[in-house]
């Protein structure tokens, strides 16, 4: 979905982070400036979580000062939280595009991002109907 | 003869899957027909031509008759956009609610079947046909008018 993104918007001065060994993305030619480490894993205990997205926290702040982007455009996984989250304390646009996997439901990541992002796209109709969300199609 | 695509992702092994289907479909004749992407699964199929990953599925997608998928939604909305006779099968081991693959079935694009039902789903797939998807996208659009107003 992501990769598809990247080739819509064609922007010219984006800078790419993503999830630390993508092998779709590595496959497509994507590269990343900054690797992040993967925001929850499946069957991990609370301190694991709870590690790792300290780190991700750190990371994403690290990343935000090197980067000091204009704008933060992410789709789905949780690593886009933080960082979305820096964008939106220092005034900046952080565009979040739900999931295409969510019809009914927002994701977990999609509900906290509900309070960052500048502009909220869902994919499908179903979930139009939710306040403050814009229908976009799908990707 | 059917030609069987089955696909379970990049992220969780699906061995389960892999193997029904390996089971299902039977010795090939002595061509290989049908190929799976076996991801990160350790099960290596007898029936079948096999890769882990691949740049992309589209190729295999338009060759099979049938594509049996994990309810990956980039692979299922892939198919539907082709109208491809295509069985989505949940993966047990992924904390996941399927909805994407649940709403694709309701809406008649695909068929939605568990492991234990794959074999009558092979079944109803030969005389099913598949709506085909066709969502206009206006997200870069959005996005842009977005940014463009700062």
């Amino acid at each position: 979905m992501m990769i598809s993104l990247v080739r819509q918007l064609k922007l010219n001065n984006a800078v790419y982070a993503g999830i630390r060994g993508d092998p779709l993305a590595s496959l497509n030619g994507i590269k990343f400036a900054y690797a992040l480490p993967q925001a929850r894993q499946a069957h991990s205990g609370y301190l694991h979580q709870f590690i790792t997205l300290s780190w991700l926290t750190l990371r994403s702040i690290y990343v935000y000062a090197r980067v000091r982007p204009s704008a933060v455009i992410s789709c789905g996984p949780g690593i886009a939280v933080p960082i979305s989250a820096l964008a939106c304390i220092f005034g900046k646009k952080a565009v979040y595009i739900e999931s295409n996997s969510r019809v009914y439901n927002l994701s977990p990541t999609g509900t906290i991002m509900k309070r960052f992002a500048s502009l909220f796209i869902v994919q499908w109709e179903p979930l139009a109907g939710n306040p403050s969300v814009v229908y976009g199609g799908l990707l | 003869m059917m030609r069987v695509f089955v696909t379970v992702g990049g992220l969780a092994p699906f061995d389960s899957l892999v193997k029904a289907v390996d089971s299902l479909i039977g010795n090939s004749p002595i061509l290989p027909l049908h190929t799976a992407q076996i991801g990160r699964g350790a099960y290596i199929p007898d029936n079948m031509n096999y890769y882990k990953f691949c740049q992309s599925l589209e190729h295999d997608l338009r060759k099979a008759d049938l594509v049996i998928s994990h309810t990956g939604a980039s692979t299922l909305i892939e198919c539907a956009r082709m109208g491809k006779p295509t069985i989505a099968v949940p993966n047990p081991s992924v904390v996941d609610n399927h909805e994407i693959a649940r709403y694709l079935a309701s809406e008649g694009y695909l068929l939605f079947a568990t492991l234990d039902r794959l074999d009558p789903a092979m079944i109803a797939a030969e005389s099913f046909t598949p709506k085909v998807l066709c969502k206009p996208c206006s997200i870069p659009e959005l996005i842009r008018s977005h940014l463009g107003a700062t």
